[in-house]
């Protein structure tokens, strides 16, 4: 119960000391038979130590490129084709001119070798979504863990089974010596996911990309996972990149968050700025568009869907869902700049009505409401089908400018 | 804009009313076993470590467990629960996809499970189903006309044209171009197939849809819409939901009722505000408890509940979901005070599940009880399975003792003591619960499966 | 999520009130599509075209080898019309004696341009021989594989959508069929059905019978994967009647994979045909057939002129691979789309 008190004093800290991980203006590309898709198009963010970051997104987003990116896992037809990404001072990514004029690898990046034996697995985790599709059917747990233990952490063979008997102890299996002995089709889903959890701690990372590793379990098994998650983290201090789609994980577990949309990052900001402060229109949206279990609630949807990336919006790409859209955001592409200052962290938005970015938005005349169909495909004009529900949409100048404030989270 | 399809019959189009009316639909001791093997030798089992090695019978999976509850016309009557609870099992039940193993399904006065045949087949325009999977659930070689048609054409109802004009307007109303007629499931995103999912239940105007997870694949912007959708053809339309989800919040929200599963029975069902604000059953807690919030300053420890659903196969008796409760009433062959029971439980409990390291029996004593076994008869179980357990124990044969102390230790014959003594004679073992008494938000009866309700008793 | 298709077909102005057309709507599914992908693949291109070339051929053989050796006016009566020899197949082609007996093809010494292929021992024009060959084995391969496609389908879809006893016992009664081997069980129904005079009618019976087992099994395992989809439980939630949900939903969703088979069969059945025209089974002089000619040639001129074992047998494996090329590209073309 209760607010997160302990990381600030950590944050202070970890502001003035070097990030975990880092990354700038990250590019992914999917170089398709019907075009390029931009699935990630220059997005970037820090963790520090002991922090767990959330990146958080609708599908279509391009959240899981981004963390598959960081690794360098993405397969053809994908390609990072721009950015840097930095992991403790070593280069993971990064490209400078070559002699011709052209881009090309840096030097200094990692050979792919060096991050199979240095990074993957061993410095940086991952846990994936599915535990039912990571872990080998025909081995037992215990050997998948063993083996794995043993690899990377070059232990003999018995004193890695002893840790791996450990480690499922730690993530709560009970009667590990039992268990080490089963199969995967022994377990539940929870329990599987707790042995997911148990590989990639195993060899004590620095940092666990964690790509929607609770989406598919029931809520009561969801709610043991976050706990042991954030007991792990506590007790190791592990930095993750929690990947999810669901405000109500990132709300409880994660310190700072990103939010993305369509390939960039819209908005940044420690946890309780984001939900308190928000400062980003599809933010505010999203968060409105939810049901919540602690009380009735009209739901506002998002008018229209997230297009994709191969032929993103002009100018801002939420221009065409957002209700609060100027003629300006037609033109301008908005960075990610920062628009205020929380718990010694920025708290960044790419949403021009912010005054850093001095574009005119006050000046410029709102978007006609019928400047796009809704989702359905059908023309949202004036007037409203028959059946008069009561989750209007902003259908007029009037209502669209008393919005244009709220960026603050309903009460 | 042309609205009617048939001059003479305008079906569906324009019924108001959404004021909760008489019983739509009664379901009474509405049962679904499955047989968990099939095949020609199923009910021969094979288990080379027991004698017989060979014996008959075969497993029985009791998805739906002698579930009673009615629906009012014009309300939406939410059914949560976790995955195997049987919400879907008891579904597609209602609708006869699947046949009953026993029960009634009073539909407008009819016994669904009764029928068959032709009989049935026509009823089904009166029932009908949206399913969850976006993908599978429209059939990729039919163009999203034919799909719609489908069901008119099953039961006759109009003619070409008039199914076509039907089909037309059937996709104006959920929100869709009716000028994609001629396209395929493909081109559409997940929240439009479940609209085009819409219409085609809607083809053939029922007055019940049983909605099993219709927006639980979508996204959260996404759902949103297909809900706001989904209500306004409800007031529209005149329809009656029976609304099936895992996602407490969207059941918050378009229920009116709420029924809560767990294991093949219904442990609760009352109002939504009722529900949400005064659960009266421990799992129902569980389960609010666990639910992360989108607010971060309402976080808090969210594993409310421990251990792992019981297989179907072989579930718990009398009340199934005792053996996680963390209400688990003592029993009364022996006089408890409330510290020793709830000390006594977590005891019983981290030996099932073995979630400790073996101890010696002070060790045991003190980790657990604060040194104090509890008086009695009850005592003196406790005291016999710390026996079991302890490192210390006293070796009956004369070989040196073992480095390996898992040996030593007895899970299995502690935890059968302490289960046959406790768990097993608590009512909550005993009886199955069923309870109805005053709600304190709201004006109907509400129904919890729990013993703590027992004479008035919480 | 929407395709880009479909976006910009929603940013076309327009309400519902317009009276405007429906649109038309290129299908993803359908014959036509399929076929442009397969073409799309070189190897399978290749393959189509040996296919298209070789039914051809089959139909249309009213070729005349331009000679008055081969002419006598009856080359011509063999045109499409009769194209279907199994029910009336010619009984001279070409008639016999009119040219010098084994000679060589045209560019070996001693061959002519008016026997491009030379003549077989009783001076019968090869090239001839060889075109209307053709004629019988694709007709053959075709009408059994035919054969046992329906009736594999009908078995199979019946068993894997009804399941339980039904499924039981069909799939027994098939398993029985499969497991006696083919040629065994192929010659023993010839012999017996035509009472010691065996005709290739019966072969193609025959042959048509033995694949039943296979297409059976194949549509039953796609019938109880589509079986599961959500759409048929929607059709039988909707009151649609089995026999309906059958046709229209579990069928055209499960034959992607049979097609495939059935194409590759062909070229199979072909080879089995020719073999059993090969061992006397077949079909019976003097009714051209490569497998027939090549017993013949195999018989006493192996070593006398070896022409007349090469030319059936390139037809053979060319028209073989011509389908195989072909099913594998089909087997590409479908296969993403039935996982989709």
């Amino acid at each position: 119960m209760g607010y997160r008190t302990h990381w600030i004093h950590e944050s202070t800290t970890n502001m003035r000391s070097e990030p975990l991980l880092r990354v700038e203006n990250l590019k992914t590309q999917f170089f398709t038979e019907t075009g390029t898709v931009r699935a990630v198009d220059g997005i970037s963010f820090e963790v520090y130590e002991g922090e767990i970051v959330g990146l958080v997104g609708e599908s279509g987003a391009g959240k899981s490129v981004a963390s598959m990116s960081l690794l360098r896992l993405v397969e053809n037809p994908g390609e990072i084709v721009g950015g840097t990404i930095e992991y403790r001072g070593q280069t993971i990514f990064d490209l400078e001119d070559g002699p011709d004029g052209e881009l090309r690898e840096h030097p200094e990046m990692l050979s792919e070798s060096e991050m199979r034996e240095q990074i993957r697995g061993r410095e940086i985790a991952v846990i994936f979504q599915d535990p039912m599709e990571s872990l080998n059917p025909v081995f037992t747990v215990g050997g998948q863990l063993r083996e794995f233990i043993e690899l990377n952490r070059k232990l003999g063979s018995e004193a890695a089974k002893a840790e791996a008997i450990e480690m499922l102890r730690e993530v709560g299996i009970p009667d590990p010596e039992e268990r080490y002995e089963e199969y995967p089709h022994q377990f539940s889903g929870g329990m599987r996911q707790r042995v997911l959890i148990a590989m990639a701690l195993a060899c004590e990372p620095n940092l666990i990309i964690a790509d929607e590793p609770t989406t598919a379990l029931d809520v009561t098994v969801e709610g043991q996972i976050i706990d042991l998650v954030d007991d792990l983290q506590e007790r190791y201090d592990t930095s993750f990149l929690w990947v999810t789609h669901d405000m109500g994980v990132v709300a409880e577990i994660c310190d700072r968050v990103n939010v993305m949309y369509l390939g960039e990052i819209v908005e940044q900001a420690p946890v309780d700025e984001l939900f308190y402060e928000t400062k980003h229109p599809y933010t505010t949206a999203l968060l409105n568009s939810m049901p919540r279990p602690d009380r009735a609630t009209e739901l506002e949807p998002i008018e229209g869907v997230m297009p994709e990336a191969i032929n993103p919006p002009s100018g801002c790409r939420f221009h065409p869902r957002c209700p609060d859209a100027r003629e300006v955001c037609t033109r301008v592409h908005p960075e990610t700049l920062d628009v205020d200052r929380a718990d010694g962290y920025p708290h960044r938005a790419a949403c021009l009505k912010h005054d850093v970015f001095d574009a005119g938005y006050e000046e410029s005349p709102p978007l006609l409401d019928d400047r796009g169909p809704d989702e359905s495909g059908a023309m949202t004009t004036g007037a409203e089908t028959d059946g008069g529900s009561e989750t209007d949409r902003p259908t007029s100048e009037a209502e669209a400018e008393t919005d244009r404030e709220s960026g603050e989270h309903r009460e | 804009m042309s609205t009617v399809s048939s001059p003479d019959e305008p079906i569906g189009f324009g019924e108001m009313d959404r004021d909760v009316g008489e019983t739509l639909l009664e379901v009474d001791g509405l049962t679904k076993h499955f047989q968990s093997d099939s095949g020609l030798f199923a009910s021969v089992s094979l288990d080379l470590d027991r004698f017989p090695p060979v014996t008959f019978g075969v497993d029985r999976v009791e998805a739906v467990d002698d579930v009673s509850f009615e629906v009012k016309r014009g309300e939406t009557l939410g059914l949560v629960g976790e995955s195997g609870c049987g919400k879907s099992t008891l579904g597609r039940t209602i609708l006869r996809l699947l046949d009953p193993t026993d029960g009634t399904i009073r539909f407008k006065g009819d016994d669904l499970a009764e029928l068959s045949g032709e009989e049935l087949r026509q009823k089904r325009s009166e029932i009908q189903m949206i399913f969850q999977d976006p993908q599978s659930s429209l059939d990729p070689r039919m163009n999203v006309g034919q799909i719609i048609e489908e069901p008119m054409a099953a039961h006759d109802m109009f003619d070409d044209e008039g199914r076509e004009a039907r089909a037309k307007e059937l996709l104006e109303k959920v929100g869709l171009d009716p000028r994609h007629y001629n396209r395929y499931p493909h081109a559409f995103s997940g929240g439009q197939r479940q609209r085009i999912n819409l219409a085609r239940a809607l083809s053939v105007d029922p007055d019940f849809v049983v909605c099993d997870e219709p927006v639980s694949a979508l996204d959260v912007s996404i759902q949103a819409q297909v809900l706001n959708t989904m209500e306004e053809l409800q007031d529209e339309f005149g329809l009656t939901y029976l609304f099936i989800a895992h996602d407490l919040s969207v059941i918050r929200h378009i229920s009116d009722r709420v029924a809560v599963m767990y294991l093949g029975h219904v442990v609760e069902l009352a109002e939504t505000t009722e529900l949400f604000e005064n659960p009266q059953h421990p799992y129902t807690e569980a389960l609010l408890e666990s639910i992360p919030v989108p607010d971060p300053r309402e976080t808090g420890a969210r594993g409310a509940l421990d251990g792992e659903v019981p297989s179907p196969i072989d579930p718990p008796s009398g009340c199934r979901f005792r053996t996680r409760c963390p209400k688990l009433i003592a029993p009364d062959t022996d006089e408890w005070t409330d510290e020793e029971w709830v000390q006594t439980r977590a005891f019983m409990r981290a030996v099932k599940r073995r979630t400790f390291e073996p101890m010696s029996a002070t060790e045991l004593e003190a980790e657990f009880f604060g040194g104090r076994l509890p008086r009695g008869d009850a005592g003196d179980v406790v005291g016999d399975a710390i026996e079991l357990l302890a490192t210390d124990r006293e070796r009956t044969d004369s070989t040196p003792a073992d480095d390996d102390r898992h040996e030593t230790v007895d899970w299995e014959a502690a935890t059968d003591r302490l289960l046959t003594s406790f768990a097993e004679e608590s009512i909550c073992a005993r009886e199955r619960p069923a309870y109805e008494f005053e709600a304190a938000h709201g004006d109907r009866e509400r129904f919890a499966a729990c013993h703590l309700h027992r004479d008035g008793i919480q | 999520m929407a395709t880009t298709e479909s976006q910009l077909d929603e940013q076309r102005p327009g309400g519902a009130g317009d009276e405007t057309v429906d649109e038309e709507v290129e299908a993803r599914v359908g014959w036509r599509y399929t076929l442009a992908t397969v073409k799309r693949d070189t190897t399978a291109r290749i393959g189509f075209y040996i296919v298209a070339i070789v039914l051809f051929i089959a139909t249309f053989a009213g070729v005349d080898s331009n000679l008055s050796t081969i002419t006598l006016g009856r080359v011509s009566d063999y045109t499409a019309a009769q194209a279907l020899p199994i029910f009336d197949h010619p009984t001279q082609i070409p008639p016999p004696g009119e040219g010098t007996a084994n000679q060589p093809p045209a560019f070996v010494d001693g061959g002519s341009l008016s026997n491009p292929l030379g003549t077989d021992p009783q001076g019968r024009d090869y090239f001839t021989r060889i075109v209307y060959g053709s004629q019988v084995s694709v007709s053959v391969g075709i009408i059994s594989t035919a054969i046992g496609l329906i009736g594999g389908t009908i078995i199979g879809s019946i068993s894997g959508y009804y399941g339980g006893r039904v499924d039981d016992v069909l799939m027994r009664a098939v398993e029985t069929l499969y497991a006696i081997p083919p040629l065994v069980l192929i010659i023993v129904f010839i012999v017996f059905i035509s009472g010691g005079s065996p005709d290739i009618r019966f072969a193609v019976v025959g042959v048509g019978i033995t694949f039943i087992p296979v297409f059976a099994r194949i549509i039953r395992s796609r019938v109880l994967s589509v079986r599961e989809m959500d759409y048929i439980e929607a059709a039988r939630a909707a009151g649609v009647k089995d026999r309906t949900i059958i046709r229209r939903h579990v069928i055209p969703n499960s034959f992607a994979p049979v097609m495939v088979y059935a194409t590759l069969q062909i070229g199979v059945t072909i080879l089995i045909v020719a073999g059993l025209s090969f061992l006397g089974y077949g079909a019976q002089p003097p009714t051209p057939d490569w497998g027939e000619m090549l017993r013949i040639a195999h018989g006493r001129y192996m070593h006398a002129n070896i022409w007349l074992s090469i030319w059936p047998g390139v037809a053979i494996l060319v028209t073989i691979m011509g389908f195989n090329l072909f099913g594998d590209g089909l087997q590409d073309a479908l296969d993403p789309r039935i996982n989709d």
